[in-house]
């Protein structure tokens, strides 16, 4: 994967209010799905330290600077430092996790400048879909790469209520097959997804933190070993940055063995002095996990 | 129609190109609608493992 493929995919906060890579041609898709959505959400929180007048003066202010060319968090910050009069409120309006910033993305005002890079640009929203046509497109989407979901899950990736679900489900132009897996839950999914090849589920996955397959799903069960091999649940805690795992063969040998179908991959690269007693202590827990079968060692290093 | 675990299991691995790679990171990006990057090398990681 080189650098120009990632020039096709923009950055910007989507579904469930976060930052994701998406193709760019789908970015009209995300934000007339989700702007209203996610902009009263964001704005109850934005609450807590703006009112709305407040609100509207930040977004105004930042507009301009980053049409101005002021665009990277730290030349924003400069700039308001200078006004005394908002410094108080100057981190939260620019914080890492979107303030006025996310806000002004789901207007369709702004977006990163590109998948890598950490600046903004203005951008054109002028011919949005229409809201309700753009969430059922949404969740037709979610189905071709997700299902066979339910509508639970849809609700837990969208993050819209599972009552709106179900109203835009009834909508769909896909023609879905309806599966009723052993446990009673009724999934949804395209009847051609079967037949793209005929590979076997591996043994197991090294998964990024925030990889696509973990956030998908409401109910993750079905991607650990049956119960009655000896898994009761999961830990799931997201985060983390993965990649390289040379030095972890035996770790990785012992995860296989175990017969593992996944693992959560933590970033050890600050450790790396301590890697092989850190990759032991990691065998250890495995099997104190596993000992008590309470959750399934779901765990792994990245140096 | 009834389906066990397994088969779902295998249905959403594949169809979220975990059983086999795709050749076009915009494809996948589109299929999987979006892929988080809180962290970019997660991102990074997660495209590579489906490319």
């Amino acid at each position: 994967m080189n650098r120009q493929s990632l020039l096709e995919l923009v950055k910007t906060w989507t579904v469930r209010g976060t930052l994701h890579l998406i193709s760019a041609d789908d970015w009209i898709l995300f934000v007339s799905a989700l702007t209203n959505e996610w902009f009263d959400r964001w704005g109850k929180y934005l609450k807590n330290y703006f009112s709305l007048e407040e609100r509207n003066q930040w977004q105004a202010e930042i507009y301009e600077l980053i049409r101005g060319g002021i665009v990277d968090r730290e030349m924003m910050v400069s700039h308001f430092s200078d006004t005394i009069i908002m410094k108080d409120l100057i981190k939260v309006a620019l914080s890492s996790w979107g303030g006025i910033l996310k806000d002004l993305a789901y207007q369709g005002k702004i977006i990163y400048a590109g998948a890598d890079k950490t600046y903004f640009q203005i951008c054109d929203f002028s011919h949005p879909i229409q809201e309700e046509a753009a969430k059922i497109k949404l969740i037709e989407r979610y189905l071709i790469g997700y299902g066979p979901a339910t509508i639970n899950d849809i609700a837990h990736w969208t993050q819209f209520r599972v009552t709106e679900v179900k109203k835009l489900f009834k909508r769909i132009s896909l023609s879905l097959n309806t599966i009723v897996e052993q446990h009673k839950s009724e999934y949804y999914y395209l009847p051609n997804s079967r037949e793209m090849n005929a590979r076997s589920i591996p043994k197991y996955l090294f998964l990024a933190g925030f990889d696509p397959l973990l956030l998908g799903y409401k109910d993750k069960r079905k991607f650990l070993k049956p119960k009655e091999r000896g898994c009761r649940g999961i830990k799931m805690t997201g985060g983390e940055a993965p990649t390289l795992y040379t030095k972890f063969d035996e770790v990785l040998k012992y995860l296989a063995e175990q017969n593992f179908r996944m693992a959560l991959i933590f970033n050890a690269s600050l450790f790396l002095k301590y890697i092989d007693l850190l990759s032991h202590c990691l065998i250890f827990v495995i099997n104190a996990i596993w000992i008590t079968k309470k959750i399934i060692p779901y765990v792994g290093l990245h140096i | 129609m009834t389906l066990l675990s397994e088969e779902i299991l295998w249905l959403s691995l594949n169809n979220q190109h975990l059983l086999a790679p795709m050749d076009s990171i915009k494809q996948i990006a589109k299929n999987v609608c979006g892929i988080q990057v809180q962290y970019f090398h997660n991102a990074v990681h997660a495209l590579k493992l489906r490319y």
